[in-house]
């Protein structure tokens, strides 16, 4: 298992770019954990943060031979390496559990009207004022 | 018992179902439907007050009507405020607290049409004979299986003289209810028709679904 990483700034955000690299023969888990000093800013899937990544890091399966390519980013400044492999397991081959809530909207989307339809009150009330009589 | 009234389409019947289920069992009907709400709603907390966490979910069922009713809430800004992904955790509440929830579901393949699945006991899939809602029915019941959520029976509403062989792509059992005066009279006046009409064929129909639905088994709870 070996995991690369590489930065990129831009417009005051760091882009992390890894790849996780699986060379034996079985199923890897493992967990990446963000080494920039600030926050993590994950991947999302209509709005929820898409699948193995939390605030801290990401964990995942990399199939034997494989890799596996990951992407975050933070509006801290780059540091090397930005990423650290914490652990890796061998990866059970337990089927996956039924699909929790969040999996649902991730997969099937957000069923809440977006935030462009719906005017903040104080916008409104100025509105009910302005055409009132 | 959680009971899913799912269906794919709009429009061809899933409140008129919800409503008879809900007068046959006892329930509480919870209207799932977040964003196009239709059951009868009055005054005081909606199912997206619940969600938001601003009410306590059995505070917002109202009881005092000809059947018990969660009310979803019209407003786009109420919907928005809402977590969606609270709504397993507060259907179990309501079941916990009143015995048998009813869940009128949204059309459609969305998060909000799939989330009652991941707890009910049985889905009541409901179409009526059109192709078009036949074909949604299909998708929503392999959402269904994909859930792990039984499909205790397909409702084919409206219908007439003859009906094609749903039985085909979406198996049994079917119950039918015929396209009737007492029917749409009862969806209209937002009543169930095993309530209106309690003689009338659909509710009867209806009546026995319901006693087949009591006898499904439960999902396991963790």
């Amino acid at each position: 298992m070996d995991c690369t990483a590489s930065t990129e700034t831009a417009g005051g955000v760091t882009f992390v770019s890894v790849i996780v690299a699986n060379q034996t023969a079985t199923p890897r888990r493992f967990r990446i954990e963000n080494r920039l000093d600030g926050p993590l800013w994950a991947p999302r899937v209509q709005g929820v943060l898409a699948a193995g990544w939390d605030e801290s890091g990401f964990e995942g399966v990399v199939a034997a031979n494989a890799t596996r390519a990951l992407g975050y980013a933070s509006p801290a400044d780059p540091v090397d390496p930005p990423v650290e492999l914490v652990s890796t397991d061998a990866a059970d081959d337990s089927t996956d559990p039924l699909p929790g809530a969040t999996d649902i909207v991730r997969s099937l989307g957000d069923p809440r009207p977006p935030a462009d339809v719906v005017a903040p009150s104080y916008l409104t009330a100025a509105d009910s004022e302005a055409s009132g009589p | 018992m959680i009971v899913s009234v799912c269906g794919g389409k709009g429009g061809v019947g899933k409140s008129t179902v919800s409503l008879a289920l809900g007068d046959v069992l006892d329930a509480v009907v919870v209207d799932a439907d977040l964003a196009m709400a239709d059951l009868p709603i009055g005054a005081g907390p909606t199912l997206q007050d619940v969600l938001a966490g601003r009410a306590r979910p059995t505070d917002a069922v109202r009881d005092d009507w000809a059947v018990a009713v969660l009310p979803a809430g019209r407003s786009l800004a109420g919907t928005r405020a809402a977590d969606p992904t609270r709504l397993a955790a507060v259907l179990q509440a309501i079941d916990d607290a009143y015995g048998t929830v009813v869940v009128d579901g949204p059309a459609g393949l969305g998060a909000d049409a799939a989330l009652p699945m991941t707890v009910a006991d049985a889905c009541v899939l409901v179409t009526t004979p059109s192709t078009a809602a036949i074909a949604d029915a299909v998708r929503t019941q392999s959402l269904a299986r994909e859930l792990d959520a039984g499909i205790g029976a397909v409702v084919l509403n409206r219908v007439r003289s003859r009906r094609p062989p749903v039985e085909n792509r979406l198996g049994g059992p079917v119950v039918e209810l015929p396209a009737a005066e007492p029917v749409a009279d009862a969806t209209a006046r937002g009543l169930p028709v095993t309530m209106t009409a309690p003689d009338h064929e659909a509710a009867r129909e209806l009546r026995s679904l319901g006693e087949r639905l009591t006898r499904v088994t439960r999902r396991p709870r963790f």
